[in-house]
């Protein structure tokens, strides 16, 4: 068996050798050791419309659907209903939350140089690709941003208050093409992909990778709903309007639909999975990846000859893609649970087969240790990394105070150390405590579970992706509308030095956040989606943080320096004073048993004071120090390293054993 | 979330069903991306029990809240060992208390026994809670059975329920006015209406199916759900989840304490408390009125008159195939043991008599227990609702009143140019959006809303803006004002162009700051071209500015919000 895997495994690093011989490396950093390769990277994650808007001509791009004499009536009127959706979904004011604000792809390249400043190595950009035009509208969901605390009851327009658009780019009609919001307005058909041509030339040239955030899964919504669940229209009712039935699209031409309106069928080409929606409270495996998203949204089915075809086509399309320039760095993907996993380890092969240098990471929603069925994707793909919101959770709820459950440090230090955790160590000794606790706690629901570790290498999970904030989640100073900009830079600092690939939300470099309103509570609780994705502040505006950007930025240059925070391993130690389930004091130290040149301490106290790290206690080599924030080298005196931390504050130290 | 803290997840449904939106629970639980309400969803789930949801998540918790301590507490410690258990007390109690006269160790062993059983009670109540829930939910059951929170929880139940809230308050209370359970229930005339209807519909033992007693004081019918339920209970739910992170990590937490939702779960103790007895008592007291009082009058009726008219009844003729056959003789003998009336079924039913009344069990009671669960599935999502909402309106009106919000991140959201964030207007009452979408597809054809030619981004956002006020218009009912726009869509597409010429971008942010700087700019550009002597209304169309004003400010306001 193992002989097989070796087998497998060196079959597959030699394939991958000879391609990238072939294809040429694109990469800016050197790829990691784990699945997906990333460790070396710092990820950024860009929701375009909310980034920056570049060109304000494209902003209500209805140029995309001429209305000409000469068109055959079903186009035209195509085309009509795209260019009133188009203007209806357009919001200059940006007060309303679930429209188009501007931003597009001309925006990115334009802050590409503030993006270098920072530090980042690649870039995940939302999904680009050709969205459906279209809104839904749900009465009961506030999507208006209030300024004002007295602001209340209704708003301006309350069709626009309530309204949701495909803005965030997860909404694919044609995996072929570029939303006409994000691209260039003037493009003619020729040059309309140029746009992109120059964000990947431009990022190369600045040393930074562009991930394409993949939906695969699902188009967009069908409305009116075929099954007479026609909406009323009401205001007061759920309402929503698409030009397309969930329809495919390749270059414009109509391939498949998920609906046909004059004959009421549904699925008419067999491109999607039968018409059912996912029961979240208890769904089945096949549930989830053949049910409908929320929203309607009609689920492809993979398995169909056809649509593979398609789906493959458009991901070598992008692959190849100004490849002899600058191709993508890889893909985001987008919704794994959501498709089986046969498909994605087919769609893996024939990636590393475009492009052997292209990364690969999934976002398995609530994945990591703790999720088994994340761990059979990324234990049964052979280079796919994945989201860890396991440590991800973890860290935002301690940090900002929660510390139940996950926010714990027993749940922080467990994840970060894997097959080094106590739970795992009481298991392998076995004895008397651990067949109490065994007795006690059944079904071990809070351990990571031993299946998990054996199925996962630590090189693996090192390059999981980490993050603070995503487009899933309530920005955490929304949501923790009383955490302290003290710990939220500490909470930073914790997730540069933790095992894991950071990966920073736009915004997060400067604590950006919608202030609490109970009218702010989106998807996930206050501040969720869609408040979690207002537009991007830059250095200089109302409202920046320059000290969470200098930390950010400061992390950032610091974990690209020391390779012991990409590759090293994590103890945790107690000095004296330190509270275990208040303070954490994590060492990232070099693999192999000995002391390595350098370690960093990462030192956090949820009530400050001042401790003294014993460095024989706790056999830490090092005879200097310096604070990440300062670079002055201060010698050990003593064997002991004197840390003072004000309430929530914490500091990194480079410890050097020269 | 993924760590399956399934205690807190349980309480937390009750929000889920709270917000009244199953694509909340489907956004927590699932995949995020698409930020989209589910609408499809939403109408499917508008009954109030369907499998997988949430008032059938909580009627299973109900029924096995019911089952449980009664098969295990009930049933299992009171028919099986008692003697054994029993000489087991005397035992230790004679170990402790060599001397202790026989009639006080009897006393004291049949005291242990009822401790013994009340606290199996509280344990198995809990299991039985949470096991309902994770079999309707699918989810892994053997969690119900985590010891490690079932012994604090049993530890502090049985000190906040039967110590303090039982005996200290409410029989502390009774002790200290004088007024003890027993002499009052002495006293207390059984006739009294109000308070034999309140002691029946307002009170009931800890999950005891038992009718009740119309004696039971009234502070205590009162008092009971609040003290004793829910201030017992939301003492004792922390103390479970304290339990497991000990067992896990050795650490004293407290967090579950303060971070319990308590307003929810007093929704849900109440719920479940309420709804169960109300079920209970309807069908009870259906049953009281409908069989006992009208059916088997009628049946003794029939019975009699069948008698008198026909005669003695004729044993049934048996074919010739049963009466011959090994198999049919097997199923005769069967049958007739079952058949009601038949020697060896009341002879079972003889046998099995005491125990069921012992157990209260009879078709009567369970008909009404189950009717109890399903009120108490519904209700409990209901109640939950209504506290967690209620607890939601009073932070959202200190907010308005008391609340402040930051000063930074105000900043950061507001648009720029946008130095003073004003309030947003009230929304006027709207016709349907059939009726607004006719209108908008009427002015299309019309040919005013859509363009032939290419236009320029300030034409484009002119018939945003043109179709922005139609909606207002709409939403205002003021369909005649929509002519209005009809006629002067033509000269707003002329500003528009106008504004190009003149550099104005009427799509920025704020395009009356940007319109004041370019005619700004075109005045100087103006100066510069010798044409100083032409003033600014010469060179724009009249009204220019009251058009703007309208069209921009309006849309700006109207269409997408004031900005003052």
């Amino acid at each position: 068996m193992i002989h097989a895997r070796f087998s497998y495994r060196f079959l597959e690093c030699l394939l991958v050798a000879l391609l990238a011989w072939q294809v040429g490396s694109a990469d800016v950093v050197a790829q990691g050791k784990g699945k997906g390769g990333l460790e070396n990277d710092v990820l950024y994650y860009v929701v375009i419309d909310r980034f920056y808007d570049g060109t304000r001509d494209n902003n209500i791009p209805d140029y995309a659907f001429p209305v000409e004499g000469t068109m055959d009536e079903a186009t035209r009127h195509y085309n009509q209903l795209n260019r009133t959706l188009i203007r209806s979904s357009y919001d200059p004011s940006r007060r309303y939350m679930g429209l188009y604000w501007g931003g597009d792809l001309r925006g990115v390249i334009e802050k590409l140089p503030y993006l270098r400043d920072l530090g980042i190595t690649k870039i995940v950009v939302s999904p680009i690709l050709e969205n459906a035009n279209g809104w839904l509208y749900n009465p009961n969901q506030n999507y208006a941003l209030y300024l004002n605390r007295k602001e209340d009851g209704a708003v301006g327009n309350h069709y626009a208050a309530h309204m949701s658009t495909g803005y965030h780019g997860y909404w694919t009609k044609d995996w072929y093409e570029i939303d006409e919001h994000f691209r260039d307005p003037d493009s003619a058909a020729a040059k309309r992909f140029d746009v992109f041509k120059e964000l990947l030339d431009k990022a190369h040239a600045s040393g930074i990778g562009v991930i394409l955030d993949l939906t695969l899964n699902h188009t967009s919504s069908v409305y009116p709903t075929p099954d007479g669940k026609t909406p009323t229209w009401r205001l007061d009712d759920y309402g929503a309007i698409f030009a397309d039935y969930g329809a495919v699209y390749k270059n414009g031409q109509l391939v498949a639909r998920a609906y046909d309106p004059n004959r009421n069928q549904w699925n008419p080409d067999q491109w999607f999975h039968p018409r059912f929606d996912i029961d979240f409270r208890n769904p089945s495996k096949q549930m989830l990846e053949e049910g409908m998203l929320p929203g309607g949204l009609p689920d492809l089915n993979q398995r169909n000859p056809a649509v593979r075809d398609y789906l493959f086509g458009a991901v070598t399309f992008w692959l190849e893609f100004n490849k002899e320039s600058a191709p993508i760095a890889g893909f985001r993907l987008d919704a794994i649970k959501h498709v089986n996993l046969s498909f994605w380890q087919a769609l893996e092969w024939h990636v590393k087969s475009v492009n052997p240098n292209a990364v690969l990471f999934g976002e398995y929603f609530d994945g990591g240790y703790r999720n088994p069925d994340s761990i059979d994707f990324v234990s049964q793909t052979q280079s796919s990394s994945m989201f860890d919101f396991d440590l991800s959770n973890s860290v935002r709820r301690f940090f900002a105070g929660e510390r139940n459950w996950a926010g714990r440090t027993f749940m922080i230090e467990e994840t970060c150390l894997g097959r080094e955790g106590r739970a795992a160590k009481m298991r392998q000794e076995g004895g008397l405590l651990w067949f109490v606790r065994r007795l006690a706690n059944v079904a071990q629901n809070l351990d990571v579970p031993k299946d998990s570790l054996d199925r996962v290498s630590d090189d693996d999970a090192a390059a999981w992706v980490t993050f603070l904030e995503s487009h899933d989640f309530p920005r955490m100073k929304s949501f923790y509308p009383n955490m302290s900009d003290e710990a939220y830079k500490s909470a930073i600092r914790f997730l540069f030095v933790a095992r894991g690939v950071p990966m920073l939300m736009y915004g997060t470099e400067t604590a950006l956040a919608i202030p609490y309103h109970p009218k702010h509570e989106g998807f996930g609780g206050m501040g969720g989606d869609p408040f979690n994705r207002p537009m991007m502040i830059w250095p200089g505006d109302p409202g920046w943080k320059a000290d969470v950007y200098d930390v950010t930025k400061q992390m950032v240059e610091l974990r690209k320096r020391y390779s012991v925070l990409r590759y090293g391993k994590t103890r945790f130690i107690q000095p004296r004073g330190a509270s275990p389930t208040g303070d954490l004091f994590m060492l990232r130290e070099p693999y192999g048993g000995q002391l390595g040149p350098v370690s960093v301490l990462y030192a956090y106290s949820t009530k400050g004071g001042k401790f003294a790290v014993n460095l024989q206690t706790w056999q830490i080599g090092a005879s200097s120090y310096e604070l990440a924030s300062c670079n002055e080298s201060v010698p050990v005196r003593g064997d002991v390293i004197t840390i003072d931390l004000r309430p929530e504050e914490a500091k990194v130290l480079v410890l050097s054993n020269k | 979330m993924c760590h399956k803290n399934w205690h807190t997840k349980f309480v937390s449904l009750v929000l889920i069903v709270s917000l009244g939106a199953p694509h909340v629970w489907a956004q927590s639980v699932g995949d995020t991306s698409q930020p989209v309400p589910n609408v499809v969803d939403v109408e499917a789930s508008a009954g109030p029990i369907t499998p997988h949801s949430d008032a059938w998540a909580y009627g299973w918790s109900k029924a096995l809240q019911i089952l449980v301590p009664k098969l295990v507490a009930g049933m299992f410690l009171k028919e099986i060992g008692v003697e054994g258990r029993k000489k087991l007390w005397r035992k230790i109690i004679l170990g402790l208390h060599k001397h202790m006269a026989p009639e006080e160790v009897e006393l004291l062993a049949t005291r242990y026994e009822a401790r013994l059983a009340r606290v199996a009670g509280f344990a198995t109540w809990k299991i039985g809670a949470d096991l309902g829930f994770f079999l309707a939910n699918g989810e892994d059951p053997t969690r119900a059975f985590t010891a490690a929170g079932l012994i604090p929880y049993t530890i502090v139940q049985y000190l906040g329920y039967r110590m303090i809230a039982e005996k200290g308050i409410m029989d502390g209370l009774a002790k200290k006015l004088g007024q003890r359970m027993e002499r009052a229930r002495k006293g207390m005339p059984d006739h009294v209406f109000l308070k034999r209807f309140l002691s029946k519909w307002l009170y009931r033992e800890y999950d005891d199916t038992a009718p009740n007693s119309p004696n039971v004081p009234l502070r205590k019918v009162l008092l009971k759900p609040f003290v004793m339920m829910t201030l017992a209970a939301a003492a004792s739910w922390p103390a479970y989840d304290m339990g497991v992170l000990f067992a896990q990590s050795g650490e004293v937490n407290f967090a579950p304490y303060r971070e319990f939702n308590y307003p929810l779960f007093l929704g849900f103790t109440l719920g479940g408390y309420f709804g169960y007895l109300w079920g209970y008592n309807i069908l009870d007291h259906t049953y009281g009125v409908v069989v006992d009082r009208m059916l088997n009058p009628m049946k003794e009726r029939a019975k009699q008159f069948y008698q008198s008219s026909i005669g003695p009844v004729v044993a049934p003729r048996v074919s010739s195939f049963l009466r011959n056959n090994w198999c049919g003789r097997m199923l005769g003998q069967i049958g007739g043991a079952l058949r009601p009336g038949s020697d060896r079924a009341s002879s079972l039913y003889r046998n099995a008599r005491p125990f069921l009344l012992r157990q209260n069990l009879t078709f009567r009671d369970a008909l009404a227990t189950a009717t109890g669960v399903v009120m108490a599935g519904v209700l409990t999502s209901k109640a939950a609702q209504w506290t967690s909402g209620g607890w939601k309106a009073a932070k959202n009106a200190y907010f308005g009143r008391y609340g402040h919000m930051d000063e930074g991140q105000v900043k950061q959201v507001t648009p720029p140019g946008e130095s003073k964030p004003d309030t947003i207007r009230p929304a006027p009452v709207a016709p349907d959006l059939e009726k607004l979408f006719q209108e908008l597809e009427q002015l299309r054809k019309d040919g005013n809303l859509s363009a032939t030619t290419p236009m320029s981004r300030n034409e484009r956002l002119i018939d945003g803006i043109a179709a922005f006020e139609t909606l207002a218009l709409i939403e205002r009912g003021e369909m005649g004002e929509i002519e209005k726009i009809i006629q002067g869509y033509p000269e707003m597409r002329e500003l528009a162009r106008f504004a190009d010429e003149v550099g104005i971008d009427l799509a920025g942010p704020t395009p009356m700051i940007l319109a004041g700087e370019a005619l700004e700019r075109q005045s100087s550009q103006a100066a510069a071209d010798g044409l100083a002597g032409i003033s600014l209304d010469e060179m724009l169309p009249e009204d220019w500015e009251l058009r703007v004003m309208e069209g921009v400010d309006e849309f700006l306001k109207e269409g997408v919000g004031d900005n003052g």
